[in-house]
């Protein structure tokens, strides 16, 4: 049987996304370049991983199911990305995907090669902790990004990939996401997604895999009894309660980290702090963390990415705060 | 970056010259989104071994980038030829994979080019740093747990 390429896959679907009347097949062939004997073939290949097509009686396609599948041609399709997303892999179930994304850096992938995976076993939390993730209804990837320009603080990237996380949740799935400083996101005081950016080779390295874990279908039963109280999933926190499609939650995403970036690549951060600032919350709040060993207590006069945080302390000057130099932030 | 920028790493000489000229402890730099501080430290302990003002010259507290060059200017190394590990990044110092590990160096310990000797976290990113020099740990200048400066220096290390 003929192996049909992705590049097909994509081109033929990307076709149906803003069309939900159908098209003739000759209309397919012309807009894509398909060979109009090949299409049969693809229409019978997408149904089996789960696309679902009809017959309209002029005999137009009519793509009436898509499925919520993590397919890399499907993650293709309509991904107006240049760099993000240029090679995509994917598994069912893998241990980390930040292990395969470490293998790929290692064979010396490119900037935006992503991997995903519907399920994973071994999934990796900050320090030693563990991330929760249900067959079928989480999006976890891992992205290899270069950092620059060279000698960009990984800590930017914290800060875009979190933005473009709470972004793609209020647009996509609708509900009030939050950033919690630094690297998790909130939907009504419950996490919803975390980050993990890994880093090998510091000073020798420009390049960091970024982790994304993020709670997108669950049902409350489907988490532990232990973090139920802690964790929710988008679809739990939808008037709705409909669930919300992967891919396309994965496409605003990349899109618009991609864009941010660019701007970052540029030396461009003003509309990223403003972004980040409103999503982050942090202005006018009472808060303790760490710095080093010294706890500190106090409100925050002023959020920056580059200068950090401004914070009022109970008798004394405003003092400023590196974000790299933070720990154990929370608010009081 | 523009050509001749100040920000380019061979002018980071000129930089420093300048201000021992006009006898300026700090000066800041933009350029582009870049910024660039270069701050004169107390450097007595080393002042006798070093011929002239001796500038310390430290990225900008700027996340957005540090130009990689400050090795350019820095002291003169302190006494009998010991290199000095120095923080490539702000962070937080550990000298452990995690709060119950034994500590990755102690004084006495021989390091390669390729032996992590600490981790530096930022953000929950953890940073494992490598001595990238060859020889044995004379001194741990920085506590555990402690929040460190761009190029602070960390370990004492005498080559072979």
């Amino acid at each position: 049987m003929e192996v049909i390429r992705d590049e097909i896959l994509a081109a033929f679907l990307n076709e149906f996304r803003p069309r939900p009347q159908g098209m003739s097949p000759e209309t397919i062939a012309e807009r894509t370049g398909i060979d109009r004997q090949l299409l049969p073939a693809v229409r019978e290949r997408l149904s089996r991983d789960g696309f679902q097509f009809a017959d309209d009686p002029e005999g137009r396609w009519i793509l009436v199911n898509k499925p919520d599948r993590l397919l890399p041609y499907w993650i293709r399709a309509g991904l107006k990305c240049d760099r993000l997303g240029s090679q995509i892999y994917y598994q069912d179930v893998v241990a980390s995907t930040q292990d395969i994304a470490f293998e790929l850096l290692a064979e010396g992938r490119p900037h935006g090669t992503l991997v995903v995976a519907d399920h994973q076993t071994g999934g990796r939390g900050s320090a030693t902790r563990v991330w929760h993730s249900t067959p079928g209804k989480s999006l976890l990837f891992s992205l290899l990004l270069d950092l620059e320009p060279p000698g960009t603080f990984v800590s930017v990237l914290t800060i875009a990939i979190a933005t473009s996380l709470a972004r793609s949740m209020i647009e996509i799935a609708g509900v009030p996401a939050k950033i919690k400083f630094p690297n998790d996101v909130l939907v009504r005081g419950k996490k919803v997604a975390g980050i993990l950016l890994e880093v090998k080779e510091y000073g020798t390295s420009h390049r960091v895999v970024a982790g994304v874990g993020i709670n997108v279908n669950q049902v409350r039963e489907d988490f532990p009894e232990e973090i139920r109280e802690i964790a929710t999933s988008l679809r739990e926190e939808r008037k709705d309660k409909e669930p919300v499609r992967r891919p396309r939650l994965l496409r605003h995403i990349l899109q618009d980290l991609e864009k941010w970036l660019e701007r970052i690549r540029q030396g461009d951060f003003a509309e990223l702090e403003s972004v980040w600032n409103r999503f982050a919350a942090m202005e006018g709040k009472e808060v303790r963390f760490l710095r080093g060993n010294e706890e500190v207590r106090g409100t925050i006069a002023e959020a920056s990415i580059r200068d950090g945080l401004l914070v009022r302390v109970p008798g004394g000057e405003p003092r400023r705060f590196r974000l790299e130099h933070i720990s154990d932030f929370a608010f009081v | 970056m523009k050509e001749d920028s100040p920000m380019d790493p061979k002018n980071l000489k000129r930089i420093v010259e300048l201000m021992n000229q006009h006898d300026l402890a700090e000066v800041e730099i933009e350029e582009e989104g870049r910024r660039l501080r270069v701050r004169k430290m107390e450097t007595r302990a080393v002042a006798a071994a070093a011929p002239g003002p001796v500038a310390n010259a430290s990225a900008a507290p700027a996340a957005a980038s540090a130009p990689a060059a400050p090795s350019a200017a820095a002291p003169a190394a302190p006494k009998e030829n010991l290199h000095t590990i120095k923080a490539p990044m702000v962070g937080t110092f550990y000298r452990a994979p995690s709060p119950d590990s034994d500590p990755y160096v102690e004084v006495g310990k021989r390091v390669t080019q390729e032996s992590v000797v600490c981790i530096l976290e930022a953000m929950k990113v953890m940073n494992e740093i490598k001595a990238e020099c060859t020889g044995e740990i004379v001194k741990v200048s920085v506590q555990n747990g402690e929040a460190v400066e761009y190029d602070q220096p960390l370990f004492l290390v005498k080559p072979d």
